[in-house]
């Protein structure tokens, strides 16, 4: 991807703002990453791991719908809670989900960005605000609960 | 078999470079900005590519490199298949049937997500429910049918 094309995507994302964790794959994305799944790509359409207990209807709601089934709850703020995981679900201005990011224990955020590399980035806002729209919907589950497939 | 020639001048551009090979097909490269040394190298590298090919590229082909270089650039951070699905990805699809090897050949060599535009095109799903989401499987599952049907070889 292009530098420019970058900056377009991600306005605030640069320089010294983010550290690059992996190489580039199209193997999984944000939401498998989330939950800890590398060997899948989650989403509603017809070819991503999906359950129909949530709606494919592409909403940041379904996919906060997604990740109750995996022992998510809704929670409101970002701040870091000890024995708690949280997950910050992006949407754009209309709702339509585009991205969710993993709150690490020391208030640093780490991203699966689409079919790129992970990122960890300082600020939740540094990928905010271009194609990603803003966080809408704030999630936590215990650090003990494992990944289960749907 | 005519060679490509290139000329980068120092602001970064590719300047117009074709070859012919035949009267059916013509490869043409003009006035790319190279704006990054990822992007020069990733230019350099397909430029390669396109000279050890001595063969005939079908208007078809042409069009689907084209259009999968543009949808790669503009899909990159996309977080669902959904997403991934714009307007340059429908210009493939309406490539028809006629389309269907390139894709799988890409497929092959890339991993990529064509999944939604071969059952479009093709009518058919050889992905089982239960390997949805494996990126690699449904990949596989797709080549067997591609080379049960003699689009690949």
């Amino acid at each position: 991807m292009s530098l420019r094309r970058r900056e377009v995507i991600w306005p605030k994302l640069r320089g010294d703002s983010f550290q690059k964790t992996s190489d580039p794959t199209n193997s999984y994305n944000c939401v498998a990453f989330a939950l800890g799944d590398t060997q899948n790509w989650h989403d509603d359409t017809r070819y991503g791991k999906w359950d129909d207990r949530a709606p494919r209807d592409g909403k940041v709601e379904s996919y906060a719908k997604y990740f109750q089934l995996f022992g998510f709850v809704t929670c409101e703020e970002p701040v870091v809670e000890n024995g708690f995981e949280k997950i910050a679900l992006f949407a754009t201005a209309d709702g339509e989900f585009t991205h969710v990011a993993i709150q690490m224990s020391d208030g640093t955020w780490k991203s699966k960005l689409g079919s790129l590399e992970d990122i960890s980035h300082a600020e939740l806002t540094s990928i905010s605000e271009g194609d990603y729209g803003t966080p809408r919907i704030f999630m936590k589950r215990e650090t003990a609960i494992q990944l289960s497939a749907p | 078999m005519d060679t490509v020639n290139l000329a980068y001048n120092k602001q970064g551009y590719a300047k117009a470079s074709t070859f012919h090979m035949t009267n059916r097909c013509r490869y043409s490269f003009s006035n790319v900005k190279l704006d990054s040394a990822e992007t020069w190298r990733t230019a350099m590298a397909q430029d390669w590519e396109r000279q050890g090919e001595a063969r005939v590229v079908s208007e078809v082909e042409r069009m689907f490199r084209s259009l999968a270089a543009k949808w790669r650039e503009e899909r990159s951070a996309s977080s669902t298949m959904r997403q991934e699905v714009n307007d340059t990805y429908l210009d493939i699809i309406g490539l028809g049937p006629d389309v269907i090897p390139y894709i799988l050949k890409d497929l092959r060599r890339t991993s990529d997500h064509w999944f939604i535009a071969l059952r479009a095109i093709a009518k058919t799903d050889p992905v089982r429910p239960t390997d949805r989401g494996n990126i690699e499987r449904m990949r596989d599952a797709w080549l067997l049918w591609g080379e049960q049907e003699k689009y690949l070889e």
